[in-house]
């Protein structure tokens, strides 16, 4: 390996790797322990992608590679119940602090009956074999940097199952609160999200933070989407300033399955979210669309990757950014249409608002289609608010400052047309409404 | 805003470039409460200028000369300070703008004036009221103000847009500019019922044309030729039906 394809790291966190952090082996044969060594392993030899690695082209983890990052302290219960105050947003909320489940935070009990939830690092469970074996391979040691700091300093390992045939009217919440004291932190929060067959569910993270230090999220999140099932997912990235959000998640579809996301991505100094889809079986749909805001020295990547492994899928990415100031976006969308698929329909849309001569848009598609069968179209466009619009604005009252926001939410409001459910349509219209008020003025 | 005495409008000896090029020569108009002018003139005579800088467009370059209104001098001030003193364009192309709908435009716009005039806004029931009453005159269901700001309108819709907001916002000094171009009979007859419903012994109000079509229906004080980018020539209606008899030509040679 070329040597300059990867950031040298000396995070304390890689000295003190706990071995005995899952007491029990539910898997068998140390299955566990074992993966998570394999993981430091891999972490230890890859470290940090650079730059120079056609995937991470856009977006440079120096700044995360210089740090000296710590596994992060408990926090008190005063700290947890001060830290989620006025932060959830509905009743059904599974509440992670720090990478810790906070079972006394959390409230599950109206959907006790639809879905289960647990985590791994817990004394009392009993389950089938055949579950854990299904389980088990979101949890194999991968040869990727992100993946295997991941699987190796998780400090529990989440698995949220929507039960066969069950639909869930009300969203469930993740909610993902962090806080370091002065320190570096890493946090690794890793899910498991099974949508077993004929389930319908909503689930919506939140991922917010309150930092003095550096802190670093590296979130990991798997999603298997099972035959008829349909999972509608969204997500709220708010982290603070001073906060590193890097997030993979991967989705899994199975035969006339659905799957939806939406990612409103706001906070953090540099964000990357990469969202990889695979439609493995036939009549698949996965829509994956958001919007990020960004001002300041912010850097948002958003890296999406759809692969048609089947035929009859149908596939579309829709994601709008606003930036300002220094700020820099980069949408990243990849399709991939295999060979032996037929009637395969892929669509993606990439669109900017750069507010400032200072900040910037990349947007780089990837069609790599392999079959004759394909409707496919993909789009870009970055360009700045239309001033005759601000005018017209201006000369009816509207300050200038409200024209252009206006001007934003009509810009981004688009990206919530295909959002059918009124309960979340009305949160995230505010969401958006407070960021865009938030940070262009 | 009604206590003021002093509404006149007052343009003197304006010197306007853009691109480099002299748009408006030396013009001169004075504008009294309660009066309505009319202002003509052929293709590139400066008519759109002369309404893009009342209204305060940048891309402009004031050379010399003054505007002043209510004894301010507008010039200096932004497009949302004269909108709060009174003044109001009607576009000759109202600008389309997606995702932003007519009537949370129009609230907007109705509660940023009662708040940069120090009263309080208006609740959105209370608004509701008010709009509708003004749509019926113009014949605007609720389901057009439901629709977003412009967005595949016809020419006469967005007109009779143009109007409901003039209406709305009662403006002291309403310039209008080529308000009648395009516009069928039912729909002239339309805006023009909304600008005479507007005028009283208060309000100033400009009407720019091409024709004297629209002066029929709104029958002007002054009549002034626009050439060149400067005032040629002023009078009364008569003016106006002269120049529809016999186009600029005789008036423009004489200058």
């Amino acid at each position: 390996m070329r040597k300059d394809l990867s950031y040298k790291t000396s995070f304390p966190l890689i000295e003190c790797f706990d071995e005995n952090l899952f007491d029990n082996d539910y898997f068998g044969n140390n299955f566990l322990l074992s993966e998570r060594r394999k993981s430091l392993g891999y972490f230890k030899k890859n470290n940090l992608p650079s730059v120079k690695k056609e995937d991470w082209k856009y977006f440079d983890l120096k700044k995360i590679s210089k740090l000296s990052f710590n596994n992060a302290n408990n926090l008190n219960e005063e700290e947890k119940k001060l830290l989620i105050r006025k932060k959830n947003i509905f009743n059904q909320k599974i509440v992670i602090i720090n990478g810790e489940y906070c079972s006394n935070l959390s409230d599950t009990s109206s959907v006790r009956d639809k879905i289960e939830f647990y985590n791994l690092n817990n004394q009392n469970l009993s389950f089938e074999k055949n579950k854990f074996d299904y389980i088990k391979k979101y949890l194999c040691a991968k040869d990727e940097s992100l993946d295997s700091i991941n699987l190796a300093f998780a400090k529990d390992i989440f698995i949220l199952e929507i039960k066969k045939g069950c639909t869930i009217d009300e969203p469930l919440e993740i909610i993902y609160l962090s806080k370091s004291h002065d320190d570096s932190i890493c946090i690794n929060p890793r899910l498991i999200v099974i949508s077993h067959e004929a389930s319908d569910s909503t689930i919506i993270e939140t991922c917010q933070s309150d930092s003095s230090g550096y802190l670093w999220s590296n979130y990991v999140t798997n999603i298997v989407i099972e035959k008829n099932a349909r999972l509608k997912h969204y997500k709220y990235q708010n982290e603070g300033i001073n906060s590193f959000h890097t997030a993979d998640t991967k989705i899994e579809l199975s035969s006339f399955s659905y799957y939806s996301h939406y990612l409103l991505n706001s906070g953090s100094d540099l964000s990357r979210n990469k969202i990889h889809c695979k439609l493995n079986n036939n009549n698949g749909t996965c829509n994956v669309s958001g919007a990020y805001f960004l001002n300041e020295s912010q850097k948002s990547d958003i890296f999406v990757e759809i692969e048609h492994l089947s035929s009859d899928c149908i596939s579309n990415q829709k994601f709008y950014g606003v930036v300002d100031s220094n700020s820099e976006g980069i949408f990243q969308g990849k399709i991939h249409v295999g060979e032996e698929t037929k009637n395969t329909q892929a669509d993606q849309i990439s669109r900017g608002v750069v507010l400032s001569s200072n900040a910037q848009i990349n947007a780089k598609p990837e069609l790599n289609i392999y079959s004759e069968d394909v409707q496919c179209s993909h789009g870009v466009s970055i360009g700045e608010l239309d001033e005759e619009s601000i005018f017209y604005m201006r000369s009816r009252g509207i300050s200038e400052n409200e024209a252009r926001q206006m001007l934003i939410y009509a810009f981004i409001t688009d990206t919530l047309s295909d959002l059918d459910d009124s309960i979340i349509l009305e949160k995230f219209n505010k969401l958006i409404d407070k960021q865009i008020s938030e940070k262009f003025f | 805003m009604d206590s003021m005495s002093n509404q006149k409008l007052e343009i003197k000896n304006l010197v306007v470039k853009a691109n480099d090029k002299l748009i408006l020569n030396d013009l001169s108009l004075t504008m009294n409460k309660g009066e309505t002018h009319a202002i003509m003139g052929p293709n590139g005579s400066g008519k759109s200028t002369l309404s893009n800088v009342l209204a305060g467009k940048s891309g402009y370059e004031i050379i010399s000369g003054s505007v002043s209104f209510c004894g301010h001098n507008i010039l200096g001030m932004n497009p949302e300070e004269r909108a709060a003193l009174g003044v109001f364009l009607s576009f000759q192309y109202p600008i389309e703008i997606p995702g932003v709908t007519i009537i949370n435009f129009l609230k907007t716009a109705y509660n940023s004036l009662l708040k940069a005039r120090g009263k309080a806004e208006i609740s959105a029931s209370e608004f509701l009221k008010l709009i509708r009453d003004k749509q019926k005159i113009l014949d605007i269901s609720d389901e057009m103000t439901r629709r977003n700001l412009n967005v595949s309108f016809s020419g006469g819709e967005k007109k009779r847009l143009e109007m409901l907001q003039m209406l709305l916002l009662d403006p002291f000094l309403s310039i209008l500019d080529e308000t009648d171009s395009g516009l069928d009979i039912d729909a002239l007859k339309s805006v023009s019922e909304a600008i005479n419903l507007l005028r009283n012994e208060n309000k100033l109000i400009l009407v720019i044309t091409h024709y004297q079509r629209l002066l029929n229906y709104v029958v002007p004080d002054f009549v002034h030729v626009l050439y060149d980018g400067k005032i040629i020539k002023s009078g009364d209606k008569k003016l106006a039906i002269d120049i529809e008899e016999n186009g600029y030509f005789k008036i423009t040679e004489a200058a």
